[in-house]
């Protein structure tokens, strides 16, 4: 059954191979009709777009001239647009060199406060090594004026007896205890020295 | 299968607006596309409606031609849809009517083992099928679709494409041998007349 059924439908195929009916003339018209009308959709669609283009340039166009139309004078507004560009072009290297001088500020402002504060030190060092002396000049004087007052009698009593005055500070009380034997040696010593003779 | 160099310059000339390269293209295939566009319709106004969309169809879409398809078979296949869309649009539950119609119809295989019929004789056969059956028939027999692709096109399911398809030979193989039956007067009857 199937190889009859097989060559019912290649008989059928070979029927309808290459058939061929001509159009009738109105189909082609049909056609291209179409096609034109289907470029021409497209065509007004790019020339609406094109005029709406257009619309928009126009309108920016007037708009533009009567924003000239309402300026001054012409030459004032050339050179108000050439003064514009220049200022710009002021500030942007104004800019730059404000960058640089402020990096170097910095670079110094870091730098100076280091230096200084050894100076300082030093300077700090120096006087307070002078006041230190002047103090002690200070203080020699006083106590020299002091012991001259008060040294005056010891130094007369030195070559009386140097060990003693050595050894110990002497007070006051016993260089008078002092003069006191000494005026008491004296007086004890001429009868000594008599007896020796 | 690769296209003729001389159809290729020609569709090149039609993607590129060509006036003139679309009338050589369309002269040289609105015969076997009108012929296609015949046998998916009922009357011939909707064959000319169908043919002309279709090649409205052709021209717009060139640009998504593959040169290494059948460009006759490209432009069949859009003939093709075109008309099944016509006729999905038209159905009016035509199949359902004519399934009695079918199943009544006797069904002599073997008469049609000569396959001595023309393609008239065929078509007026075709004619009376019922649309459905015949619309099955023609895609899978004549343009040779497969039975997944009429199930997508007509939207039916892939056994009923195969039963149609099956019904519509035994309506198809029927109608034939009353044909023969009826060109070729049996001698009982002769003798009868005598």
């Amino acid at each position: 059954m199937k190889p009859i059924k097989d060559i019912f439908s290649s008989h059928i195929q070979g029927l309808y191979k290459g058939h061929e009916v001509d159009a009738p003339g109105s189909v082609q018209e049909g056609v291209f009709n179409q096609l034109d009308a289907i470029n021409g959709s497209n065509t007004s669609g790019s020339a609406s777009g094109g005029f709406t283009s257009k619309a928009v340039l126009g309108a920016a166009v007037v708009i533009v001239g009567f924003a000239w139309y309402l300026m001054p004078v012409s030459e004032d507004q050339v050179v108000v647009d050439e003064v514009e560009v220049v200022e710009e072009l002021v500030v942007e290297d104004v800019k730059v060199v404000e960058e640089v001088a402020v990096t170097d500020a910095v670079y110094e402002v870091e730098a100076a406060p280091e230096l200084v504060v050894q100076e300082v030190v030093e300077e700090n060092v120096e006087i307070s090594v002078e006041e230190q002396i002047i103090a002690e000049e200070e203080i020699e004087n006083t106590v020299v004026t002091s012991d001259i007052e008060d040294v005056h009698p010891e130094v007369v009593v030195d070559p009386i007896d140097e060990d003693e005055i050595l050894e110990e500070a002497v007070p006051t009380k016993d260089v008078i205890k002092t003069k006191e034997v000494q005026e008491v040696l004296e007086w004890v010593l001429p009868a000594k020295l008599e007896v020796d003779e | 299968m690769s296209v003729e160099p001389d159809i290729l310059e020609l569709i090149e000339k039609c993607k590129a607006g060509d006036r003139r390269a679309q009338f050589d293209l369309y002269g040289r295939f609105s015969g076997l596309m009108f012929a296609v566009s015949l046998r998916y319709t009922n009357t011939k106004i909707d064959a000319e409606d169908v043919v002309q969309n279709a090649w409205v169809k052709i021209f717009s879409k060139l640009d998504t031609f593959s040169e290494n398809n059948s460009f006759e078979g490209w432009m069949r296949r859009i003939v093709v849809n075109t008309a099944i869309t016509l006729y999905r649009k038209n159905k009016k539950h035509a199949n359902q009517a004519d399934i009695s119609e079918v199943l009544a119809t006797p069904a002599d295989i073997d008469a049609s083992k000569q396959c001595d019929f023309t393609r008239e004789e065929l078509e007026n056969a075709i004619s009376r099928m019922p649309e459905g059956y015949g619309v099955v028939f023609k895609l899978y027999v004549i343009d040779g679709y497969k039975h997944k692709e009429i199930a997508e096109m007509l939207d039916i399911e892939v056994n009923t494409s195969k039963s149609q398809l099956s019904r519509a030979k035994k309506f198809l193989q029927g109608v034939l041998l009353h044909m023969e039956q009826v060109a070729t007067p049996r001698v009982d009857d002769h003798s009868n007349i005598d």
